[in-house]
């Protein structure tokens, strides 16, 4: 460092310089007096004076040689030293180019946070010019939900001398932020004494769109989840629930961990029906149909999944298609009744033609006077004539494709005038009818149909019941419709009975056609009504629900 | 009116039912005839008219309905009584709006044929008295 400074070797230059013009001057002084002869100067003798004269000139000589010499060593000294400055001015422009050309931002606080020094690479990124930055507080161009946390952190790292990395926002001149992320960490001097803080940013705006996009997709995916109308679980190879979807939550609970089998079927088993094992052995998908413990059935998909981590473990997606099953099964069901319907009317025309001349000659021939004696057969005939007739009847009745002869009238009205026709019926078995009648808005009906359907549903609540009971027709409001209810106190309807209920042809009496209830159900199907049996062993209620709005209309 | 040689004329393509009400209602002294087809019927009709026609709504060919617009364009309010098997509501209106006003439903009840024609035949030669009483 001390070669750095010139003024040594300026003092040398002077004294080398003196050395010499001395030199040279006593040399001048010598010859002089040798030539000129004098013999006396200032008083002293003459070889004196050559004395020292020669001994000056010697000294001379000998500066003059160490002289020579720290010239030389200088400068050797001053090309070193201009070489290393060569290499500094390059390295310095080296580092410059790197401070301008990087897209980092670097900042140099002082220990109040004010900024001493900024890279120029932040004019790129956020666009102010470097001297609007100098001297201002670096705290106050953050986002003022991240101030704290930086504050925090610029104190830490003084405190304790050590780096810390952090994400904020930082002000862009157009008042934006940008997302930066930075390494914060503490200045010191060359003595060791803190003096204040760097900040070495990056800018991470591009990086935090992808994570809040990344979270939108998650968050999305799962809503995605969460609103399907079926439930999405993933289960294990021992039958544990690992994920289950909000609508798995809602209908039966969270089962985390648990088994499936405990979840859907309230058992310490797997289910008979279960198929999770085969799929995790064929690796390949699989569905079957499944009831739970609360009655609904589903329809369910078992996929192969692997697990993030690389586990095998079952997709199994649940559609509740109860409805769905009800639906097709009174598809069926009318399907079956249309085409009763469908013969009936085909083959109607072409028997009640010959019934009427076969009835109408009988009766004819009954009331001749030759024929008293068998008037009786004859009667007979007739008799049987009109049964099979009915039955004809109820086979056009069952699905009566034509639009039926609808009133706006009040159901109440209908039961009240079919009543006396009822407890005749009930009575001639010892059985008895109550009525309760709530006052209900009129609807569009059929007053024939209803007629029929009630007078149907009351002899099948009578021939259920023992002598002495009692059967209740009831009227009231429920739910926007108004319904019509029978009910019976006899033993209930087998479970097995009750699914084939109101199949065509179907029937528990001896002397039943299995037509009764089609009939009633093409009834309330054409009043766009709803027939529901509910049945247990203290009897069974046949209710009739009609929508309010048709009476309405 | 006063030309009519006949009271009641049967139209059905069954025969079976055409002989049992010739039979029945000959038998009850009225003068009847027959046609198996809505077009023998208007043929029958463009000679003589009756007092009262029952008209089998179902028949190949030419149907019920088809003959009566027929019978209304041509003879105007003739008694009309349609015949039918199936109850059908719907051809029963349409028949209604063409001024019917009877209908028998087969199997039919051959006292309530009776009954019927009777108040029917006797409706009409009221009329004709009262026509006449006027003329």
């Amino acid at each position: 460092m001390i070669l750095l400074n010139t003024t040594p070797s300026k003092g040398y230059l002077v004294t080398v310089a003196i050395t010499q013009l001395l030199f040279f001057f006593m040399l001048a002084l010598h010859f002089y007096l040798r030539l000129n002869g004098v013999d006396s100067v200032l008083n002293l003798p003459i070889a004196s004076m050559h004395f020292i004269v020669i001994a000056i000139l010697c000294g001379s000589l000998i500066l003059g040689i160490y002289s020579f010499v720290l010239i030389y060593q200088l400068s050797k000294i001053n090309s070193l030293l201009k070489y290393e400055i060569k290499e500094r001015q390059q390295a310095e422009s080296i580092l410059r180019q790197l401070t301008d050309n990087m897209l980092d931002i670097i900042y140099k606080t002082s220990l109040h946070g004010d900024i001493v020094y900024i890279s120029p690479s932040q004019k790129f990124l956020l666009g102010y010019e470097n001297q609007e930055l100098i001297d201002q507080k670096f705290f106050k161009l953050l986002h003022s939900d991240d101030v704290e946390s930086v504050v925090n952190l610029f104190h830490e790292s003084i405190k304790n001398k050590t780096a810390y990395r952090q994400e904020f926002r930082f002000k862009c001149k157009d008042g934006n932020f940008k997302w930066l992320e930075a390494t914060v960490n503490h200045l010191s001097d060359p003595k060791g004494s803190v003096v204040g803080s760097v900040f070495c940013c990056r800018e991470i705006t591009w990086r935090k769109q992808l994570e809040n996009a990344q979270a939108l997709e998650r968050q999305r995916l799962f809503s995605l989840l969460d609103s399907l109308p079926a439930f999405v679980l993933l289960i294990q190879k021992d039958h544990s629930i690992k994920f289950m979807n909000k609508y798995f939550l809602e209908h039966f609970g969270p089962f985390y961990g648990r088994s499936c089998f405990e979840a859907l079927a309230s058992k310490d088993y797997p289910c008979e029906v279960c198929i999770i094992a085969e799929v995790f052995e064929s690796k390949t998908p699989k569905s079957f149909e499944f009831a739970d413990y609360k009655g609904r059935t589903y329809e369910i998909l078992a996929y192969p999944f692997f697990d993030v981590d690389g586990t095998t473990l079952v997709l199994e997606l649940g559609i509740d298609i109860t409805d769905r099953k009800q639906l097709q099964k009174e598809l069926i069901r009318m399907d079956r009744l249309n085409l009763i319907g469908e013969m009936a009317a085909g083959i109607g025309h072409e028997i009640r033609n010959p019934m009427t001349t076969v009835r109408g000659f009988l009766q004819m021939i009954a009331s001749k006077e030759q024929s008293k004696d068998y008037r009786e057969y004859y009667k007979l005939m007739i008799e049987e004539l009109d049964r099979a007739n009915t039955i004809i009847t109820e086979y056009l009745n069952v699905a009566k494709t034509k639009e039926a002869d609808k009133k706006v009238q009040n159901i109440n009205d209908i039961i009240n005038s079919i009543l006396p026709l009822l407890v005749a019926d009930a009575i001639k078995d010892d059985k008895y009818i109550n009525v309760q009648m709530e006052k209900v808005p009129n609807l569009l009906l059929d007053d024939k149909e209803i007629r029929q359907i009630i007078l149907n549903l009351v002899r099948n609540g009578l021939d259920a019941m023992q002598p002495g009971q009692y059967l209740t027709i009831r009227t009231y409001l429920e739910n926007d419709c108004v319904a019509l209810a029978v009910q019976d106190e006899g033993e209930g309807i087998n479970p097995e009975v009750l699914d084939k209920i109101g199949t065509p042809f179907f029937t528990t009496k001896d002397t039943g056609t299995g037509l009764g209830l089609s009939v009633c159900y093409g009834i309330a199907n054409r009043h766009n009504a709803e027939l529901t049996i509910e049945s247990d062993e203290k009897g069974t209620t046949v209710s009739c629900h009609f929508k309010t709005e048709l009476g309405e209309s | 009116m006063s030309q009519e040689t006949i009271d009641i004329l049967i139209v059905d393509d069954q025969v079976g039912i055409r002989r049992l009400l010739f039979e029945a209602l000959a038998d009850e002294g009225y003068l009847v005839k027959m046609a198996g087809s809505g077009a023998e019927a208007l043929k029958i009709l463009s000679c003589t008219l009756p007092a009262l026609v029952l008209l089998d709504m179902k028949m190949p060919g030419m149907t019920g309905y088809e003959t009566l617009q027929e019978i209304r364009k041509h003879y105007g309010p003739l008694n009309v009584i349609m015949m039918t098997a199936y109850g059908d509501v719907e051809i029963m209106a349409q028949t209604k709006d063409l001024g019917v006003r009877h209908y028998l439903n087969k199997p039919f009840d051959l006292d309530e044929v009776r009954v019927l024609v009777k108040g029917l035949l006797a409706e009409v030669s009221s009329l004709q008295l009262f026509q006449q009483d006027i003329s």
